[in-house]
């Protein structure tokens, strides 16, 4: 009968589990853990930069690294939580701001494990570093460039195809807006004439943008680029991972349709160093270092002074531009230049090794000559305008609109699109 | 409307009289005894299918894992003891299987009514803003918040299904196509209302939590008292199917749809009463992440709490064949291998990615029915 | 009479269609952008449903073209760089498909699983598989980007001082819904399919195997839905992610049953569809539309819109009677 082969297959399961299981457990090694956002690996953007930190954290101090994606907010507690259990486990790190509540919960109840959040606030817990971005000073950098190039070029709008509408995306799109409107004033200044074409576009209407709703359908970066670009934009500006595809299918059309070499039009990267996926069309990315942030709590926690640093800081460590915590230097926030293209591509070259297989699009000496050709034919004045607002920043850390609520971003808005 | 009420009280021997098909409804007059031990043996046999599949699922994942160089006895291990080996990982899968109970409920009932309702995912978002603007916003003593924010959410999400009902019914519209539409038109209108009108003061990334009152009371790290509601509800949909005027009409139209006819069954209340239960199911289930679900409470503007549960509960159904309470099992099932796969990854190594892929193949194997019968008919040829 | 009616309902169609063109047109957007786009996106939806409208109407039901979609987008690009030529991975892509299809065919049709439960199964399967080979095979996460070489260019057309450009694999996804309405109402195969969904039996005792109608079906549906999936990192977008498909597949099952089984119908769903994309974005992007409208709404459009014409347009659909049931001989 069924039920008889069922429970015989069943038992003879177990006793085989079991008297394989009895060999002994592996010797007790330190781990860090780190516990990703829905979305898990491959989503181009916060989730593998973390896992590249940490993996190159656990390579640089001797620790393994061990990963557990969440694919729903319920799994949150539940990795976190098997992550804290673990006496082998020095840092739990957990990467996204969704994962605040679930973060705040687990620390409370485990006081004698070290938890890192990336993007979540959770302040003033002894055991609890939130790391955070400063994504709109980088924003505003790159807002000033595509504006600049907007003007060098002759087109009337620059456009922002962004994710899902949530508060972490407000500080990317003011931002940009915010740059943007600073590298026309900066234009004015400089040239003693407001900009061609974007300068004579309604203040409100300079900067094209959406969100799409989705940090994984290519589709919709594509199609959404596409109105941009058939609307005069020079450059869109991807804040959705892996929609940079989509966005860069749009400009491969019009670079086929014309016959280009580079851009204009160009598109702008985020989060990891994009450049290489399309070097020439791709203006310059927005990086969010967020291995830096990971790599740092890793640090701490293997030379015990994690403790000291949260404290000094309640709990809270602001990465971007020129910052230092606790007296090391950490840049959290950077537009990227052509040495992150090298490391980038010397990721890739390591991968083909691995693999056997071509990662790369072409090869590395390609990429950086395509990508050195389009740095030189924009004109220098735009690169010494993004130093310029990057020193400001320095000066004035309040310099950027920090777009946090939805009343300030209404008022943004209002302004400036 | 005013339909209803009378005929959900008639009972089963009442509607036959009227009927008058006695045939139809033989099996159902059989003694208590005789149909108690029709009963169970009518649900060994289903137990015992799903649970070959089940080790046959579990017989190719293994090679699969084994092609890619990981061990899958181990892994096995790691599933089942940290899904089902300690209490808290009990409870931690009871608390995933909640929603799939309530999910796999409106799928189930439409199938009982031969229809495809998949806009369980819609409903639940749409119940689930319903049991924000309840629990959230408006203030209400302890004992009654989480009762009224409850029911609420479930109204809404019966009036979310409405609309494809009312297609169907008056245009024909075939369901998967309205139903796939409303879950896409359901998940960018709730997604304005959190943006809007219920943001958070202060955390604008989602709706504001449901206040301490609402809350269910907590078992353990995620569970909440939400599950006993929820396995109730599933209980009294199988009085409902079983045991009712409506609940005999309804499956009498989706088993039989000619003799429905002459026999005088609606089926246009057939298929209201089937969409609405469903969207009381899916309203159910999104409350029971909102008011039932540590530590947040809250709906997110990405809702993440409740995407795919709907999907899901399709799945949970089928492998219930069916059944509210055949789904509870199910889902019980379902939600250990959802918190099992996390063990499997940390402590054998094993790619979350690979651990989705022998769920799938879970699944596949679960679909194939009497596969013993096959291979006996087999070797009997 | 019915001939004549079904025409007049595509007539009515185009028409409706070319005057939404042209007061979009006089909005200021660019149709020929739009067209280009809608095309596009129609492709992948298109092919996978007009193979899903024959394996339904032969009686087999596949749910999880979805996953079809993501296996053979990740694959398709491992064949074209193998093999040195995206052709060639749009083939094999297709070819692949066709593979997933004849197993889950076999499952369904021989181990009388029930198709539903067996698609849903394979999508879970393939979101898992999928994104692993994507890690496993390239070893950099989340993304990759091949070598522009490979990709299965489209065609251009000249028009006026720009180009127009749309794929053979469009051209070809059209002409394929064309033939396979053809097949279904013209040919003596087609009224054999269409006997193995509506009335089985009769089928069987004419002396042809339901079983091998409907696997062969299957398998046609299974590399037409390769070749969708295929078609959008090798004759698109040029490189894959990990969701690349991000639930079209399920799309292209409402554009099935939107059509009630009729392949060409399946692809003026599918073009609706994408065109409306296209038409969303274009309209939300758009300075000072914004105000007027939060973009919440704009981008229920195009679900909304097929909604609306299915209950205005299309009512009812009958379906084969025995779709989705294993055939069992008594």
């Amino acid at each position: 009968m069924q039920a008889i082969i069922v429970v015989v297959i069943v038992l003879i399961a177990a006793a085989g589990a079991a008297w394989y299981l009895m060999t002994p457990p592996p010797a007790p090694v330190k781990k860090i853990a780190v516990v990703s956002d829905i979305g898990g690996r491959g989503d181009l953007s916060f989730n593998d930069m973390a896992f590249k930190g940490g993996d190159e954290a656990a390579k640089a101090f001797g620790v393994t690294m061990v990963e557990l994606i969440s694919k729903s907010e319920a799994d949150y507690v539940p990795n976190l939580e098997t992550a804290a259990k673990d006496p082998d486990v020095i840092l739990v790190v957990g990467v996204g701001f969704l994962l605040t509540d679930a973060i705040t919960d687990v620390a409370t109840r485990y006081p004698d494990k070290d938890f890192a959040i990336i993007d979540g606030f959770v302040p003033g817990m002894p055991n609890v570093m939130s790391i955070l971005y400063e994504e709109h000073k980088g924003s505003a950098i790159v807002g000033a460039i595509a504006a600049l190039a907007a003007a060098q070029y002759g087109y009337s709008h620059i456009g922002v195809v962004l994710g899902i509408e949530i508060p972490v995306l407000w500080k990317f799109e003011i931002g940009y807006k915010w740059g943007a409107d600073w590298g026309l004033k900066w234009y004015q200044n400089k040239f003693g004439k407001s900009a061609p074409v974007i300068g004579d576009t309604p203040v409100k209407d300079r900067v094209l943008w959406t969100y799409t709703g989705t940090f994984s359908d290519i589709t919709k970066g594509y199609e959404a680029a596409k109105a941009m670009y058939a609307q005069d934009a020079v450059a869109a500006y991807n804040v959705a991972g892996p929609l940079g595809l989509g966005i860069n299918q749009a400009v491969q059309e019009l670079a086929t349709q014309k016959g280009l070499t580079n851009g204009p039009p160009f598109w702008i990267g985020v989060d990891a160093n994009q450049d290489w996926i399309n070097p020439g069309f791709v203006l310059c990315s927005m990086m969010k270092r967020v291995d830096r942030g990971v790599y740092f709590a890793t640090q701490l926690a293997v030379q015990g002074t994690f403790r000291q640093v949260v404290a000094d800081n309640g709990g809270i460590v602001t990465l971007g531009i020129g910052t230092k915590i606790s007296g090391i230097d950490i840049t959290g926030i950077s537009v990227s230049t052509l040495a992150d293209l090298d490391e980038f591509i010397a990721m890739g070259t390591n991968a083909e090794k691995l693999t056997g297989k071509k990662v790369l699009p072409m090869s590395p000496d390609e990429i950086k000559s395509k990508a050195t050709a389009m740095r030189n034919s924009v004109p220098s004045w735009i690169w010494d305008a993004a130093t310029e607002l990057e020193n400001a920043i320095r000066a004035d850390p309040n310099l950027v609109p920090l777009a946090m609520s939805q009343e300030v971003v209404d008022q943004w808005r209002a302004t400036l699109g | 409307m005013a339909l209803i009420p009378p005929f959900f009280l008639e009972t089963l021997s009442e509607r036959e009289n009227k009927v008058g098909f006695s045939y139809l409804v033989k099996e159902e007059k059989a003694s208590l005894g005789s149909q108690m031990s029709r009963r169970l043996a009518g649900t060994i046999r289903p137990v015992s299918e799903s649970g070959l599949a089940v080790v046959i699922g579990l017989v190719v994942g293994a090679f699969l894992m084994l092609a890619f160089g990981y061990d899958p006895i181990r892994a096995y291990f790691a599933l089942f003891t940290g899904a089902f080996g300690s209490p808290a990982g009990i409870l931690e899968s009871l608390a995933f299987a909640t929603p799939l109970m309530a999910t796999a409920v409106t799928f189930a009932v439409g199938v009982r009514a031969a229809l495809f309702n998949i806009g369980a995912e819609g409903q639940m978002y749409v119940g689930a803003m319903g049991a924000t603007i309840v629990g959230g916003a408006i203030l209400l003593p302890a004992g009654v918040h989480p009762i009224a924010a409850t029911l609420f959410a479930m109204c809404l999400g019966g009036l979310w299904a409405l609309p494809a009902a009312v297609l169907k019914i008056w245009r024909g519209v075939h369901e998967v196509v309205s139903t796939i539409m409303l879950n896409w038109i359901a998940f960018w209108f709730v997604t304005y209302l959190i943006r809007t009108y219920f943001a958070e003061p202060g955390r604008a990334e989602r709706a504001m939590p449901a206040l301490p009152t609402a809350r269910y009371a907590i078992i353990g790290a995620t569970l909440t008292t939400m599950i006993v509601v929820v396995v109730v509800f599933c209980i009294a949909v199988t009085v409902l199917l079983w045991r009712t005027g409506v609940g005999f009409e309804l499956r009498l139209v989706g088993d039989n749809p000619e003799a429905a006819k002459y026999a005088g069954a609606s089926s246009s209340r057939a298929i209201l009463v089937s969409f609405l239960v469903g969207g009381l199911a899916a309203g159910l289930a999104g409350a029971s992440q909102i008011l039932g679900r540590p530590p947040s409470y809250a709906l997110y503007a990405t809702m993440g709490n409740l995407i795919n549960l709907g999907f899901d509960g399709i799945g949970v159904a089928l492998i219930g064949r069916n059944h509210p309470v055949g789904g509870v099992f199910a889902a019980v099932f379902y939600g250990g291998l959802m918190h099992g796969g996390r063990f499997m990854e940390y402590n054998v190594g094993v790619a979350s990615e690979l651990v989705d892929a022998i769920n799938g193949i879970i699944v596949i194997a679960l679909a194939v029915p009497e596969i013993v019968a096959i291979i006996r008919r087999r070797r009997e040829s | 009479m019915k001939t004549v009616r079904r025409f007049q309902w595509y007539l009515i169609a185009i028409a409706v269609t070319l005057a939404v063109m042209y007061i979009i047109s006089l909005a200021g957007f660019g149709i020929p952008g739009l067209i280009e786009t809608g095309l596009l996106a129609m492709t992948p939806l298109a092919l996978a449903a007009v193979g899903e409208c024959l394996n339904e109407q032969a009686g087999t039901v596949n749910v999880g073209m979805e996953g079809i979609f993501l296996i053979t987008a990740v694959l398709g690009v491992y064949w074209a760089e193998i093999f040195g030529s995206g052709l060639y991975g749009l083939l094999l892509g297709s070819a692949t498909g066709a593979l997933i299809s004849l197993l889950f065919g076999l499952v369904c049709i021989y181990g009388k699983a029930n198709q539903v439960i067996a698609g849903m199964g394979l999508n879970i399967l393939a979101l898992g598989l999928g994104p692993y080979l994507l890690m496993s095979i390239w070893a950099f996460p989340g993304i990759h980007v091949f070598q522009r070489e490979l990709m299965f260019q489209p065609l251009q057309f000249r028009m006026g001082d720009t180009y127009f450009s749309i794929s053979s694999v469009t051209i070809a996804a059209v002409v394929i819904a064309i033939l396979a309405y053809l097949l279904l109402h013209r040919t003596l195969l087609g009224i054999r399919i269409r006997g193995a969904g509506e009335n089985p039996i009769a089928v069987d005792v004419a002396g042809v195997s339901v079983g091998k109608i409907r696997l062969l079906m299957c398998i046609v549906g299974g590399a037409l839905a390769g070749l969708g999936g295929a078609f959008m990192p090798l004759a698109w977008f040029g490189g894959v992610v990990k969701e690349i498909s991000a639930g079209r597949g399920f799309i292209a099952l409402a554009a099935v049953v939107f059509a009630g089984l009729d392949p060409l119908l399946a692809l003026v769903a599918a073009f609706i569809f994408g065109f409306s994309e296209g038409v969303a974005f274009t309209v939300v992007v758009s300075p000072g539309v914004k105000e007027i409208v939060p973009f919440y709404f704009v981008q229920m459009a195009p679900y909304a819109v097929t909604l609306l014409v299915v209950v205005a347009a299309i009512g009812g659909k009958k379906f084969p009677r025995a779709l989705g049931k294993p055939y069992v001989r008594e």
